[in-house]
C-alpha cells in the first residue's frame, strides 16, 4: 500500500527548484507566491494576517487612544466614542487590543515556530534513526513533559529575570514536545513506506530521504498542530503575566486582557468577547494560510487543479 | 516486544528520578521560602527558625535530598510543609477526581472531535465543514475559564439543570457523579476536542488524497467502507499521538476546569503547591505526573504498532 | 417579611439608640462615665456609643455600629450550605491559624475565654466573670462549669493551663507565642477558677490576649484529641465550640454538625452545615444564585453590585476592622536596602505629597468599585472609641496643589521613578495607584508582581521601595499601632522610628485606664499620619451575602459565627 508521493512531488519541483526541494530558489518562491494568491481562503488569511500585523507596528498611530490611560468612563458598553467600549480602569478596549496584539503575535508566531522547528527536528531524528537514538529523545521529551511548564517558567525568571525572551522560551519549551512527538509518530509509519526503501535502495543519503520523503509528508499534521497551538500560546503568556512572569505587568497583551476581565465577565460582555474573537480570527487566519501552504505541497492536487 | 517493555519501564524509572531530581533543586531555587510563606506575617523569627529546625528545612539541600530519596525507596512522599498531611494521602484523595474528571473530559473529547472531524474531512468546503471549522477555532480561542463560567450560568444559575461547583464521589451514586462532572468535562474538553477534529480532518484529508482510496471508490466500493477500511486506519497515527497528549494531560489535572468547578484535582494541588512553596507535595505530585506521562508514552507506542504492524520498536 | 426587611433598616434604629446613649449631661467632660464602667472591663454597648460620640466619629457610625439586629422567627433545626471563597481550610488548630478566613470557620468549633460581640467588645465565653486587680496585673477569670468538649471531656482550669503551655511550647511551633509575651504566669487557683499575672499591664489583655478569634493564643484546645490524633487536629480540631467538625474533605468541603451539649441554651440553632471551599469569583456567587449554597463569606468586589442588585439575596456589611497603605522603606541605616541608598521618600515632605496626591474617593470609586473608607491613619472606624476622624484634618487628606508644592521644595518638581512592590490579586488596586500618582504628582509607579511567598519575604527583609501592604482582623489598638509604628513593632520592617510614638504606645498599651488610652492612641495616629511612614489608603469593607430564607445572622466583623443562623 501506499504511493511513492514524495516522488511526484519530488520530480514535479525539481523542474522549477534544483537539487534541494526544501530551499526553495527564488523563481520557486514567487511560484509559491502566486499559487498561494490563487487560493482565496488562504489569500484572506494573508490579509487578515497583514491587517493584524499593520495595526501592530503602527499601534500608536492605529490606536484612538493610550491603551494606558485610565479614566472616569469605567466599564462603558461599545459606542462611537469608544468603538469596543472600555475595561473596568476605564481605559479604551480598541486601543488596548491593538497594542495588545504586538506581544500576543510576536509571542504566539515566535514561540510556535520555534517550537515546531526544534520539534519537527527532534522528532524526524528520534523516529528515522529507531533504538537508542529514539530511546534517547523520547525519555529527553518525557522528562521535560512531566515537567510542569509553570516550573520551567517560574525557574527560568528566577534564573534570569522577567522579560519577553524568558516567556518565548517558557512557552517554547511546553509546546515543543507535541511536536515532536506527533511527527516522531509519522515517521515511525513513513519510514517503513515502500518508496523510503526505494530511496534508500537507490543508495540516497539519510539527509536525502528525511529531508526530501519523509518530511513533506509529515508536515500536514504539524501544521494543524501549529495552528492551534497559536491559540495556546497567546494565552498561556497571559498566565505568565498574571503571576507577574510575563513581559511586564501592565503591558496590555490578549491573554491579560481576557484573564483581567475574569471577574467582570457577567456585567460586561464585551470585555471577554473581543479579545476572544481577536484571537479566534488571527488563529483562522493562520489556519487559512496554512491549509492553503499544506495543499500547495500536494501536487497532485494542484495538477488536477490545473487541468 | 517484552524486552523493548522491560526496557522502557527501566528507562522510565531513570526519567522519573532525574525529574525528581530536577524538581527538588528548582524548587528551591525559585524565590520564596516555604516557611515564611506558611506561617505568614505572622510569627516571629524565632519561631520560623523552629518550624524550619522541624522540617528538617536548616539542613544543607544536598542532606534533605539524600533524605527524600531514602524515603521515596520507602515509597513515603513526606508530608506536606503547608498543612502537615502526608503528600500520599493529598494525592489519594485528588486523584479519583482527576481521574474521573479526565475520563470524562476525554470522552467529551473524542465524542465531539472525532465525528466532526470525519465530517469535515469526507464533505470538504461543505457547509458543515465550514461550521466545524468555525466552532473549532472558537473552541481554541475561548479561554478555558470563560467557557466554564458560562456553562454554570446557563446550566445551574439558569436552568438549574446541573450543580455549579463540587465533585461527589462515585460512591455516592452514579449520577451524583456524573452530575457534578459534566460541566467541568465539556470545559475541559472542548479546547481538546477541536484540537482532534482538526487533526482527523487534515490526516483523513491526506490519506483521503491517496491513489489506492481513489481505486478502492473506482471499483464502486461503498465510499464509507472506503473510509472506515482503509483511510481511516493509516489516518490515526497523528491522531492517536494528539489524543495520548490529551489524556496525558488531563489526568495531570485541568488545572483551570478545577479552580472554576472548585474541584480540588491534581493539576490544582500541583499548581498551589507550587504557589505555597510547598516542596514536598510538588515534588510528589511531580513524580506521579511523570508517572503517568511516561507510561502514557509507552502505551501510545504500543498502540501505534498495533494499528499499523509495519511500525517496529526492534530489530 | 416585609418587616424583617424594614427593622434591618440602619437609619431608624440608630437614631434612636444614639439618643439614648447620649442620655447623659453633655457638659460632664467624661460623657456620664464612670470608673465601674470602664475599670471593671465590661464596657457595654452604651459605653463604646459614648466614648465613640464624645471622640467626634459620630458620622462614622453608619460604617461601624450595625443596628442590635432583629431575630426574625426562624425555626431551629436543617442544614445550612455555605461556601468560603479559600482554597482550603489549612489549618483550623488555632496554633497555626494565620488567616481570618480560617478562623471564620474555627470560631464555630472552638472557644475562648472570651469573645468580642459585633461591637468589638469582648464578652465572656468560657469564662463566666472576672476580676483585674486595680494595678491592672492579675486577670482572675471564673470559668463556666459543667461545659464539655465534643468528645466529652469535661473542661475545666487545666484544659486553660494546657492551652498556655502549648501556645508556649517551642516545639510546637505555635505562630502566636508573642502574644503570650508579658504574661509571667497563669495559675490553676481550683477546677473553675484561673489567674494570669502579667510582668506590666495590659489594655488589650481581653482582646488579644484571651479573646476566641484574634487571641488564638488562649482559645481552648482539647489535651486528649491533639494526643490522639496528632497532625491530623488541625484538620478536625476538637473545642467546645456550638459545632463539630464531622467530616472534612480537605479543600473540598467541611461538614459541621450542631453539638447538643453546648454551654449556651438554644444554641445553635441549625443541625448542620456544609462549607463548601469556592475560590472562583464566579462560581461562588452563582452557587448562591442557583442555591445550591445559601451563604456565602464574602462578596467578590467585581461581583458586588450582581449580588446587591439579586432580589432573593441579602447583604449585611461593616467596616473591616483594618486599613491599607502603602509602605515606603525608610531603612536608610541599610545601604543595602535595595541597591538605593536614598530614595525620594527618604524625604517626609515628599512622603506627604505622595499621601497628598492620593485621591482615595478615585482609587476607592475604581479599584475597590466604592467599597472602603478613606484612611488617614491605622485605626479604623470599626474600633469605635479608638477612631478618630482625620478627614478634615490630616496631612494625608489629597491636596494635590499641596502635594505638587511639597514635591518642588524637596526637589523633585518634575516627579520621580520608583517600583511598587503589589501580588496578582493586588495588580489591578496598583494600577490605579499609579494612574493617580502620575496624574497628581507625576510620579511614576512601577509595579513590581511578585507571589505571596515572594512578598512577605521581600516585606520581611525590607527589600523593597514601595510596598503595598496593610493589615486585617485589628479588633484592638494594638493590632493597629503596637504591629506596626512602635520602633520594635514586629511589622515594622519599613524602618519607621518617632521617640514619641514609642513613649506613647508603650504607655497606651499598658495603661488601665480606657480614656487615657482612647487619648494616647488618639495621638499616635494623628502623629503617624503627619510622619507619613505610609500613605493610607482605605479601610475595606466586611460583607457577607445569604439568601432571603437565611436568618438571624449576627455580623460581627470579619467573623462569621453561624450559632444564631436559622434557614427557614
Amino acid at each position: 500500500m501506499g504511493t511513492p508521493r514524495a516522488f511526484e512531488f519530488e520530480e514535479s519541483l525539481e523542474g522549477l527548484a534544483g537539487p534541494r526541494p526544501w530551499a526553495p530558489s527564488r523563481r520557486t518562491w514567487s511560484a509559491v507566491a502566486r499559487r498561494l494568491l490563487r487560493d482565496r481562503r488562504a489569500l484572506l488569511g494573508l490579509a487578515i494576517l497583514g491587517i493584524v500585523a499593520t495595526g501592530a507596528i503602527f499601534a500608536p498611530w492605529v490606536a484612538p487612544y493610550d491603551p494606558a490611560a485610565q479614566g472616569q468612563e469605567m466599564l462603558l458598553p461599545p459606542s462611537l466614542k469608544h468603538p469596543l467600549g472600555t475595561d473596568d480602569l476605564g481605559r479604551d478596549l480598541l486601543s488596548r487590543i491593538i497594542f495588545g496584539s504586538r506581544v500576543s503575535l510576536f509571542v504566539g508566531i515566535t514561540t510556535v515556530l520555534l517550537a515546531a522547528t526544534f520539534g519537527v527536528s527532534l522528532g524526524l531524528i528520534a523516529g528515522f534513526y529507531g533504538r537508542w537514538v529514539d530511546m534517547l529523545v523520547m525519555r529527553y521529551i518525557d522528562l521535560q513533559w512531566a515537567f510542569p511548564n509553570f516550573i520551567i517558567a517560574v525557574g527560568l525568571v528566577a534564573i534570569f529575570g522577567t522579560g519577553l525572551v524568558n516567556v518565548i522560551v517558557a512557552i517554547t519549551l511546553a509546546f515543543l514536545d507535541d511536536f515532536a512527538r506527533i511527527t516522531r509518530g509519522m515517521v515511525l509509519a513513513i519510514r517503513e513506506e515502500e518508496y523510503v526503501s526505494a530511496a534508500r535502495a537507490v543508495g540516497a543519503s539519510d539527509r536525502r530521504i528525511l529531508l526530501r520523503h519523509i518530511l513533506p509528508n509529515t508536515l500536514s499534521p504539524v501544521i494543524v498542530q501549529g495552528t492551534v497551538s497559536i491559540s495556546y500560546a497567546i494565552l498561556g503568556e497571559a498566565a505568565l503575566s498574571f503571576l507577574g512572569l510575563g513581559v511586564k505587568p501592565t503591558t496590555p497583551t490578549w491573554g491579560l486582557i481576557l484573564n483581567d476581565a475574569r471577574p467582570f465577565f457577567t456585567t460586561a460582555w464585551w470585555l471577554g468577547v473581543f479579545p476572544g474573537l481577536a484571537i479566534m480570527l488571527v488563529v483562522l487566519a493562520i489556519n487559512f494560510v496554512g491549509d492553503g501552504l499544506r495543499d500547495l505541497m500536494d501536487v497532485k492536487e494542484y495538477q488536477e487543479a490545473r487541468r | 516486544m517484552k524486552r523493548y517493555i522491560l526496557e522502557r519501564v527501566a528507562y522510565s524509572l531513570l526519567v522519573m528520578w532525574a525529574v525528581a531530581t530536577l524538581v527538588f533543586f528548582m524548587m528551591r531555587a525559585i524565590p520564596g521560602d516555604p516557611v515564611r510563606a506558611m506561617v505568614g506575617f505572622e510569627a516571629d523569627p524565632q519561631t520560623v527558625a523552629q518550624i524550619r529546625h522541624n522540617l528538617g528545612l536548616d539542613q544543607p539541600f544536598l542532606v534533605q535530598y539524600v533524605r527524600w530519596l531514602l524515603s521515596l525507596i520507602r515509597l513515603d512522599l513526606g508530608n506536606s510543609i503547608w498543612n502537615q498531611q502526608k503528600v500520599t494521602t493529598l494525592l489519594l484523595e485528588a486523584l479519583p477526581r482527576t481521574l474521573s474528571l479526565a475520563t470524562i473530559a476525554f470522552s467529551v473529547a473524542v465524542i465531539l472531535g472525532i465525528p466532526a472531524g470525519i465530517v469535515s474531512a469526507v464533505r470538504r468546503y461543505s457547509l458543515s465543514d465550514h461550521i466545524f471549522t468555525v466552532a473549532a477555532f472558537l473552541g481554541l480561542s475561548m479561554p478555558d475559564f470563560w467557557l466554564g463560567i458560562l456553562l454554570i450560568i446557563l446550566f445551574a444559575t439558569k436552568l438549574q439543570w446541573l450543580p455549579a461547583f463540587g465533585y461527589e464521589p462515585i460512591s455516592a451514586g452514579i449520577w451524583p457523579w456524573l452530575s457534578h462532572l459534566i460541566l467541568p468535562a465539556l470545559t475541559a474538553g472542548t479546547a481538546f476536542s477541536a484540537i482532534l477534529a482538526r487533526m482527523t480532518r487534515s490526516a483523513l484529508l491526506e490519506v483521503l488524497r491517496e491513489d489506492y482510496v481513489r481505486t478502492a471508490r473506482a471499483k464502486g466500493l461503498k465510499e464509507q467502507i472506503v473510509i472506515l477500511k482503509h483511510a481511516l486506519r493509516n489516518a490515526l497515527i497523528p491522531v492517536i499521538t494528539v489524543m495520548g497528549i490529551a489524556f496525558a494531560l488531563l489526568l495531570a489535572g485541568s488545572v483551570i476546569a478545577e479552580n472554576v468547578f472548585a474541584i480540588k484535582g491534581v493539576g490544582r494541588l500541583l499548581i498551589e503547591s507550587i504557589l505555597n512553596r510547598d516542596f514536598p507535595v510538588v515534588q510528589g505530585a511531580i513524580l506521579v505526573i511523570a508517572t503517568i506521562f511516561v507510561f502514557m508514552n509507552l502505551f501510545v507506542d504500543i498502540l501505534y504498532a498495533l494499528i499499523n504492524p509495519k511500525i517496529r520498536y526492534v530489530e | 417579611m416585609a418587616e424583617h426587611q424594614e427593622k434591618l433598616q440602619p437609619e431608624g434604629l440608630q437614631e434612636e439608640e444614639i439618643r439614648w446613649a447620649l442620655d447623659f449631661d453633655p457638659q460632664d467632660p467624661s460623657l456620664g462615665l464612670n470608673w465601674e464602667d470602664l475599670s471593671s472591663w465590661r464596657i457595654t454597648r452604651r459605653t463604646m456609643l459614648r466614648l465613640f460620640i464624645a471622640t467626634g466619629a459620630f458620622h462614622y457610625l453608619s460604617y461601624l455600629m450595625n443596628p442590635p439586629q432583629v431575630f426574625a422567627q426562624g425555626r431551629p433545626g436543617g442544614e445550612l450550605r455555605a461556601a468560603w471563597n479559600l482554597r482550603e481550610f489549612t489549618n483550623l488548630d488555632p496554633a497555626f491559624i494565620n488567616q481570618v478566613f480560617q478562623f471564620q470557620v474555627a470560631s464555630n468549633v472552638l472557644s475562648g475565654l472570651t469573645h468580642i460581640d459585633k461591637d468589638l467588645i469582648p464578652r465572656g465565653d468560657l469564662a463566666e466573670s472576672w476580676e483585674v486587680s486595680r494595678n491592672g496585673l492579675q486577670w482572675t477569670f471564673h470559668l463556666r462549669r459543667g461545659v464539655r468538649f465534643h468528645n466529652g471531656d469535661l473542661f475545666t482550669a487545666d484544659d486553660v493551663i494546657y492551652t498556655y503551655n502549648r501556645t508556649l511550647d517551642p516545639k510546637v511551633g505555635s505562630l502566636h507565642r508573642a502574644v503570650l509575651e508579658g504574661v509571667e504566669k497563669a495559675e490553676k487557683l481550683d477546677d473553675y477558677t484561673v489567674r494570669f499575672t502579667l510582668s506590666r499591664p495590659r489594655a488589650s489583655f481581653l482582646i488579644k490576649v484571651t479573646e476566641r478569634s484574634s487571641g488564638r493564643a488562649l482559645t481552648i484546645v482539647n489535651r486528649r484529641a491533639i494526643e490522639q490524633m496528632g497532625k491530623e487536629y488541625t484538620r478536625r480540631p476538637v473545642g467546645t465550640g456550638p459545632f463539630r467538625i464531622v467530616e472534612h474533605r480537605l479543600g473540598e468541603r467541611l461538614v459541621l454538625e450542631k453539638f447538643p451539649d453546648y454551654f449556651m441554651k438554644g444554641r445553635p440553632r441549625l443541625d448542620r452545615v456544609v462549607i463548601f471551599n469556592i475560590e472562583e469569583p464566579a462560581t461562588l456567587v452563582s452557587a448562591l444564585e442557583a442555591g445550591q449554597v445559601q451563604f456565602i463569606n464574602a462578596i467578590p468586589e467585581a461581583l458586588y453590585t450582581r449580588v446587591k442588585g439579586n432580589r432573593d439575596l441579602i447583604v449585611s456589611e461593616t467596616s473591616d476592622p483594618g486599613f491599607q497603605a502603602i509602605f515606603f522603606n525608610l531603612r536608610t541605616d541599610k545601604k543595602e536596602r535595595i541597591g538605593k541608598e536614598k530614595l525620594p521618600t527618604d524625604d517626609n515632605r515628599v512622603r506627604l505629597a505622595v499621601a497628598k496626591a492620593m485621591d482615595r474617593e478615585d482609587l476607592i470609586k475604581r479599584a475597590l468599585l466604592g467599597r472602603g473608607i478613606p484612611a488617614y491613619g491605622p485605626v479604623p472606624p470599626a474600633q469605635g472609641a479608638y477612631f478618630v476622624d482625620l478627614s478634615k484634618t490630616s496631612p494625608q487628606r489629597f491636596n494635590p496643589e499641596e502635594a505638587k508644592k511639597l514635591l518642588a521644595e524637596a526637589g523633585f518638581g518634575g516627579g520621580f521613578t520608583v517600583k511598587m512592590v503589589v501580588t496578582p490579586p493586588t495588580r489591578r488596586r496598583g494600577e490605579v495607584i499609579a494612574d493617580i500618582l502620575k496624574r497628581h504628582a507625576n510620579i511614576t509607579v512601577e509595579l513590581e508582581v511578585v507571589d505571596f511567598p515572594v512578598q512577605v519575604q521581600r516585606f520581611d527583609s525590607g527589600q523593597f521601595e514601595w510596598l503595598q501592604i496593610g493589615s486585617g482582623g485589628d479588633y484592638d489598638p494594638d493590632d493597629s499601632i503596637d504591629d506596626w509604628f512602635a520602633s520594635t513593632s514586629k511589622f515594622n520592617t519599613f524602618g519607621y522610628a518617632n521617640p514619641r510614638v514609642d513613649a506613647l504606645n508603650a504607655a497606651q498599651k499598658t495603661t488601665v485606664n480606657p480614656e487615657r488610652r482612647v487619648k494616647w492612641v488618639r495621638e499616635i495616629v494623628e502623629i503617624v499620619s503627619r510622619d507619613a511612614p505610609c500613605a493610607f489608603l482605605f479601610h475595606a469593607m466586611d460583607s457577607v451575602a445569604y439568601r432571603k430564607d437565611v436568618r438571624g445572622f449576627v455580623h460581627i466583623p470579619s467573623l462569621r459565627d453561624l450559632d444564631t443562623v436559622t434557614v427557614k
